[in-house]
């Protein structure tokens, strides 16, 4: 109780929330800028709340992760262009609702249907955080080896179309998490005697590389009159509010997005873009009116914002219970956490409650903070669809080297970031999926490190995996989910 | 925490207003005439972190100059380390140095420093007590219990470290010596997520400092249970439970937290800011922040600091002697 009100106290200081406030308006604001994605905005962003308490840092880069899933919605309806991958399924209806003239009540709904998905999400969230981590605490080497093979296979077959390429990206990941210091036998792997190498891969500097510096590259190919220009802009004219409804119509489609988002959400490897089509494609299969969708039903919004907005809470479940990320953006959020000494896993729970809580508040307090400002700031950020990315793209470029640099202090980390953004570069080119290389990155090396503590511990023995009930558990899932992505395909997602 | 924004808010500040001042000539000559770089070879957030910032937000009262604190992590300290070693001794960068770089690490791999010819350690800010760790749900009451459980199963039971070769496992291998027993190294990737596989019930015995995982107020708790000290003498903080060396084990481990300047810097200088840090120890806030970080404020300079460090030193080389983890100098 005394940590509850402990985060009450860390919770409710203006600093705090005018951080979760600029948190969610600058996540609105990239989210709306069409090419700047959130994964990309929370990478370069998070060396900066290395500044701050983690009190005001944490709930600073929470906000932006929920603003812009909201905020992707915004260009999406507009212009037709989801300003974030997730959004993509809200342009369906977005934009024919747009060219009926109603782009007002289309981005009202957006913004009611992301807040209930995301407050939902954050309360799940909390409720599941602390009895997880209780149970991760139960949770030996033996146990993790088991849960972090079965986070591999999800993501191989879940991730992308190709399965070759999803797998392809994993073992990138995994090579990539490999390199440094062998906690177990004590050697150097794969380090070139550099010594930066030894303490691993920042993943701050990977992320940056693979996720802002490439799109800056990839965005600099275009020709610079056509970066000069804004984007043709069908604007807010003549809009009306959203009738209350129409929304309410739409209430069992946003819960029902909800629940969805949130599981999907809490799966480590699957993200807001799965979430986001699961959701639509059940959602007009259900509807009474599926020959609306596509051509501007409200359902079709609420369906897609409501899900993609309620992975922002779910994802941080296994990101802070097992230090297993749910997706891209949780996978660097965890960075963020641990530069700020803020271990995920079960210790984060037991030793870190007061901030835990104060982190939660804060999280939950995003919500109505992103309703006020979605309501009253709609017009400013729809003006922000029309930056041009000839000022965009250098100002990014400028901000992912300081990124790069803060994180250690380390020139290493920005040469490491500007490598990392060339081979990026290539896989996107390849259109080789990065949120697989990331989560292997991660999991793999934990993996390897519970393997041989398993192994120790069972002097050698593998029976180990399969004679501890957990263990054998996780086992059998991953077999089957392995079966099933070799005998049938998964279905495809953007 | 707000303390560490604030104190690189003030500290940003000091820069500002006294790279302005340094320019002027007058003040070249009193030192410190601007401020002092406190290089930190180990991660963010990490103790060494958080004491060069309670220093930090009180030292300018008493220096005259503010301390800007430059994380140099990376390469399990040997970055940090030869940021130090290849400064201008001039007074200006110093750092806040740690045993299980220059005592422990240095003898186990290449380092690219030495030790006792590089350094000039010169203020100790604390140390925490290290101890040996069980669960109080366990069936040792003592570390003698332990071992004759250990002989009766040999290889069965097991310890948790904080990495291969490090104090844990240096711990460990002693205990082994010390008691003639056969306890099974489980190694982890830093102290806390070794002490956690301990209080899951994943491995026996573990090693922890008090905050190690809130492990002083689990044992206070009666949740968990210290078998023994790894300290020189039985510590304030648990003074029933006996020291390795009172169990017949020769070791000891402080997590150390200690002040040192690039070989060659003039003694004069240092000099002023020993006189400038024993002030710090007294200071209000000072000892505020330690009392929330948990620590305990053991300030400590002169020969008697300069001893400790050599014979720590020459402590860990013989344990790597003995162990055969030394690692051998290519020339």
């Amino acid at each position: 109780m005394d940590a509850v009100i402990e985060g009450l106290n860390l919770a409710l200081s203006w600093d705090a929330i005018a951080m979760v406030a600029l948190g969610v308006f600058a996540g609105i604001t990239v989210g709306a800028i069409p090419g700047l994605t959130s994964v990309m905005a929370i990478a370069v962003l998070v060396p900066f709340s290395f500044f701050m308490a983690p009190t005001l840092g944490i709930p600073f880069l929470l906000g932006i992760h929920k603003g812009a899933l909201f905020g992707g919605s915004i260009p999406a309806i507009l212009v037709n262009t989801p300003g974030t991958t997730p959004a993509a399924a809200t342009c369906l209806d977005g934009y024919p609702l747009s060219q009926q003239g109603q782009s007002r009540s289309a981005i009202e709904m957006a913004l009611y249907s992301s807040t209930i998905g995301d407050t939902f999400s954050d309360i799940v969230l909390i409720l599941a955080a602390f009895p997880l981590a209780a149970v991760a605490l139960k949770f030996g080497p033996t146990e993790f080896f088991s849960l972090m093979l079965m986070g591999l296979v999800v993501i191989s077959s879940v991730t992308g179309p190709s399965l070759v390429k999803g797998l392809l990206a994993a073992t990138i990941g995994m090579i990539l998490g490999f390199v440094g210091l062998d906690i177990v036998s004590g050697a150097e792997r794969f380090t070139f005697g550099i010594d930066s190498l030894a303490e691993r891969i920042g993943i701050v500097p990977l992320m940056i590389g693979l996720f802002a510096i490439s799109e800056v590259m990839i965005q600099s190919e275009k020709k610079i009159s056509q970066l000069s220009k804004p984007h043709p802009m069908a604007g807010l004219k003549g809009g009306v509010p959203l009738k209350l409804i129409i929304l309410w119509r739409s209430g069992g489609t946003i819960a029902r997005s909800a629940v969805i988002g949130t599981i999907i959400g809490a799966i480590p490897g699957a993200g807001a873009a799965i979430a986001t089509f699961t959701s639509y494609g059940l959602a007009k299969r259900l509807s009474k009116e599926p020959e609306m969708y596509g051509k501007g039903s409200y359902e079709g919004i609420a369906a897609s914002e409501a899900a993609n907005s309620s992975v922002a809470g779910a994802d941080l479940i296994p990101t802070l219970t097992f230090g297993i990320p749910g997706d891209a953006s949780a996978a660097i959020l965890m960075g963020a956490f641990i530069a700020q000494g803020l271990r995920p896993g079960p210790e984060l729970f037991t030793e870190q409650t007061g901030t835990m809580y104060g982190i939660f508040f804060l999280l939950l307090l995003g919500n109505p903070i992103m309703l006020i400002q979605g309501k009253l700031l709609t017009p400013l950020f729809a003006r922000l669809v029309t930056v041009r990315s000839s000022i965009l793209l250098p100002v990014i470029l400028l901000f992912c080297i300081i990124g790069a640099y803060i994180y250690r202090n380390n020139m290493v980390d920005v040469q490491m970031a500007l490598g990392f953004g060339v081979f990026g570069y290539f896989l996107r080119k390849l259109q080789i999926p990065m949120a697989p290389l990331v989560i292997a990155f991660i999991l793999a090396p934990m993996a390897e490190e519970a393997f041989k503590q398993a192994l120790v511990l069972s002097d050698g023995s593998f029976g180990i995996f399969v004679t501890r009930p957990i263990s054998a558990g996780f086992i059998l899932i991953s077999t089957v989910l392995l079966g099933v992505s070799i005998f049938k395909r998964p279905a495809k997602f953007g | 925490m707000l303390l560490s924004k604030t104190s690189v808010l003030s500290s940003a500040l000091g820069v500002a207003l006294l790279s302005a001042a340094a320019v002027s000539p007058v003040a070249a000559d009193t030192y410190p005439s601007k401020p002092i770089k406190v290089i930190i070879a180990t991660g963010a957030g990490g103790s060494h972190d958080l004491h060069s910032r309670a220093v930090a937000s009180v030292i300018p009262a008493y220096l005259g100059q503010a301390f800007i604190i430059q994380m140099k992590s990376g390469g399990g300290g040997k970055i940090g380390m030869n940021v130090l070693k290849n400064a201008k001794p001039d007074g200006y960068t110093i750092g806040l140095v740690t045993g299980s770089h220059f005592a422990i690490a240095a003898h186990g791999k290449d380092m690219g420093f030495d030790t006792l010819k590089d350094f000039i350690p010169f203020y100790q800010v604390n140390y925490a007590p290290t101890m040996v760790v069980v669960k109080a749900s366990s069936p040792w009451k003592t570390l003698k219990e332990f071992a004759a459980a250990a002989k009766a199963a040999p290889g069965k039971l097991t310890m948790s470290s904080s990495g291969q070769a490090g104090s844990s496992h240096m711990m460990l291998l002693q205990i082994n010596r010390g008691l003639g027993i056969k306890v099974k190294h489980v190694p982890f990737r830093g102290g806390g997520k070794a002490f956690n596989a301990m209080w899951g019930g994943h491995v026996d015995m573990a090693m922890a400092t008090p905050t190690t995982g809130g492990a002083l107020s689990k044992i206070k708790a009666g949740k968990a249970r210290a078998l023994a000290m790894a300290t020189p003498k039985r510590s304030k903080l648990l003074p029933d439970v006996p020291t390795l060396y009172e169990l017949g084990i020769d070791y000891e481990y402080l997590s150390w937290r200690v002040f040192a300047a690039p070989a060659g810097t003039p003694q004069d200088k240092i000099d002023i800011l020993v006189k400038a840090l024993r002030k710090t120890s007294k200071d209000k806030t000072f000892k505020r922040l330690l009392k929330r970080f948990g620590e305990q404020n053991i300030p400590l300079d002169g020969p008697e600091l300069k001893k400790k460090y050599v014979d720590t030193y020459n402590f860990y080389g013989k344990l790597f002697e003995a162990n055969g983890l030394k690692y051998k100098k290519k020339m």
